[in-house]
């Protein structure tokens, strides 16, 4: 039997390997998923980083000194310009805005009439409506507190013009968003642990029927059982590597990552990656399993291809709840399969550390399905009204 | 020897193979002739255990092929119709392949690759990959896996189907040699051609029935025709009658 399996997944692992197609899929993903990601982190903390500071090109400065004092109290650091023509000069990456106050400032603010504050700012650009966005809401609170001001002078308490006050708390600062970036993590290495075997599965279980070779191997002293058994030893050590190679490729430039520009803190230590590597080799062989179970029963290799690509769902299902911050899925999905492994990847990349207890009954629940996946698989493969 | 008894085989309402009683003895080549249709690929493969009966058995030499399918199989060597090869796979990965079910390994299976390779004159063929071989070079490939471990017992679909008249030259030659050698030769075939020029027993097949077996000379003697197609037309009919 032992040698039989060797056999099988021997010359699967060689067949498997020479389609540069698959390969090149599994890998791709195996190498632009975390890229991607790394990419994507960068480009946020560039963002975030230039979102800090606001520089504006201010025209008139002089005659509102009390609203200037509060722009930069405000952190907003000011050119002052004396004409709009030379405000427009100043013009940059960093000064994309410009604030024009008009002359008559200080006789409107002395007689209580509204003052027409100019923004002028090229829109199309992200950076100066953001920009634009920020001035106008410091100058918006300024001018709150100068109604304030009138109210009390004139008797009257602001609370009584003003029933609502709304307060805002900002959760994505701190945990709330590494929880964010690590569910984004965990979809990655998800979905990479059932990309690989879609096709691998259907080329070497429907592939065998569509080729005509299935009656050939049918007839040799080996069982149906054991031909399912030495092709998902061949698939499944395939897509084991290749989502080590994802998690060795995330780690490392994942590390790389402005992370601590996030404010973001999550565990990718050399104790992390095995860990989600361990993970992942059991949730592969489970995708795998589920692949060969499906492919057993196509009749075509394009048929097994659909049904292998529609398992990909599977993951996405659970880790889009993880991104959608809905992670209640019950006692149950802590130790079953997909779940289990998706709530202990975040585990692992949150705390650096998981519930032994946990991993161990996720993988046995796992192995359990994939021994009960493959005997079904077996019994559909070997069917000879399928021949 | 391979012996069929009382086989029949349904599929739904299609009654595929009739109370099919035959045997095939060894150092003979028996060929199961009949019409599209008549049960001979369900018969072939009931034979080699790919397909259980509804009722009857077989048995290959001394042994019941429902009750130790695994060890029977290790007596055969089967060749399917269509031959289905892995494209990416050389000519000596496929036969290593199959060599190994049988527990050939090392020394002993360098040995009888090279013996088979040299049989079916495809030295040159054994490290290229398959993908983009002729039929004839195809059907070498199928043979070599075929009879790599050396079977007692040999059974084929078909055999000749696409082939060119070389590598139906080649494949005559190697079954003959092997009949000779005492080994149990056993082919489905629907061309009289094939029957005529290699059969030394016949079992005709009508509807899943086995309505004659007998040696081609016999069967031209009962019927009195002079060619096999002839005798064959002449015993369907009188069946269907």
């Amino acid at each position: 039997m032992f040698l039989t399996l060797v056999n099988i997944a021997h010359k699967e692992l060689i067949d498997a390997l020479r389609d540069r197609r698959s390969v090149a899929i599994s890998l791709t993903f195996a190498i632009f998923g975390p890229a991607f990601l790394y990419l994507m982190l960068d480009g946020l903390a560039k963002d975030t980083a230039q979102s800090g500071e606001v520089q504006l090109a201010v025209v008139g400065a002089e005659a509102a000194p009390a609203l200037i004092d509060h722009l930069e109290q405000n952190g907003v650091q000011l050119h002052a310009a004396e004409t709009v023509s030379l405000a427009r000069a100043l013009l940059s990456d960093k000064v994309r805005t410009i604030l024009e106050v008009p002359s008559f400032y200080a006789d409107h603010y002395a007689e209580r009439q509204p003052i027409a504050l100019r923004l002028t700012g090229d829109f199309k650009d992200s950076g100066a409506s953001g920009d634009v966005a920020r001035v106008r809401k410091i100058v918006e609170a300024y001018g709150s507190l100068v109604a304030n001001g009138r109210l009390i002078a004139a008797g009257i308490a602001p609370p009584r013009v003003n029933p609502f006050r709304v307060q805002t708390y900002d959760l994505s600062r701190a945990g709330g968003r590494s929880a964010a970036i690590t569910n984004s993590l965990i979809y990655m290495f998800l979905i990479a642990a059932f990309v690989t075997g879609a096709f691998m599965t259907a080329d070497a279980v429907a592939g065998e029927r569509e080729r005509h070779s299935l009656e050939a191997l049918l007839v040799q002293p080996a069982s149906p059982l054991s031909l399912i058994i030495g092709k998902w030893l061949a698939c499944g050590a395939i897509s084991v590597v290749v989502s080590i190679v994802t998690v060795v490729v995330g780690a490392a430039l994942l590390t790389r990552a402005p992370l601590a520009e996030l404010g973001l803190r999550l565990t990718l230590d050399t104790k992390a990656a095995v860990l989600a590597s361990v993970v992942l080799t059991s949730l592969s062989l489970f995708a795998v399993g589920l692949q060969v179970m499906l492919a057993a029963r196509a009749k075509t290799y394009r048929e097994a291809g659909i049904s292998g690509q529609l398992t990909v769902f599977l993951p996405v299902a659970v880790a889009g709840a993880l991104l959608l911050g809905r992670d209640d899925f019950g006692v149950a999905a802590l130790y079953a399969p997909i779940t289990g492994h998706a709530l202990l990847l975040r585990d692992t990349f949150l705390d650096g550390a998981v519930s032994l207890t946990q991993l161990a009954t996720v993988t046995l629940t796992s192995t359990a399905a994939v021994g009960a996946m493959l005997v079904v698989g077996a019994r559909w493969f070997g069917d000879h009204q399928r021949l | 020897m391979l012996e069929a008894h009382q086989l029949r085989k349904s599929f739904k309402d299609i009654q595929a193979v009739r109370d099919a009683t035959f045997c095939a003895p060894n150092g003979v080549i028996t060929a199961l002739l009949g019409a599209n249709g008549s049960g001979k690929t369900t018969t072939l493969r009931m034979l080699c255990g790919l397909i259980t009966p509804d009722s009857g058995h077989v048995r290959v030499d001394d042994l019941t092929v429902a009750d130790q399918p695994g060890v029977a199989r290790r007596r055969l060597g089967v060749f399917p119709d269509p031959f289905g090869l892995y494209p990416r796979l050389t000519a000596r990965e496929h036969v290593q392949y199959f060599a190994r079910f049988h527990g050939l390994r090392g020394r002993a299976l360098k040995d009888a690759i090279e013996r088979v390779a040299e049989r079916l004159d495809m030295a040159d063929l054994l490290d290229r990959r398959t993908e983009g071989f002729s039929q004839g070079q195809r059907m070498k490939v199928a043979l070599a896996r075929t009879l790599v471990h050396e079977p007692r017992h040999v059974l084929l679909d078909e055999p000749t189907r696409g082939l060119d008249v070389f590598s139906v030259r080649l494949l005559r030659r190697v079954l003959r040699s092997m009949a000779d050698e005492g080994a149990c030769v056993l082919l489905s075939s629907h061309s009289m051609t094939d029957i005529e020029s290699l059969a030394d027993h016949v079992v005709i097949l009508d509807a899943g029935r086995v309505i004659r077996t007998d040696t081609p000379a016999a069967l031209l003697a009962n019927t009195g025709t002079v060619s096999l197609e002839d005798a064959f037309v002449e015993l369907t009919r009188a069946h269907a009658a």
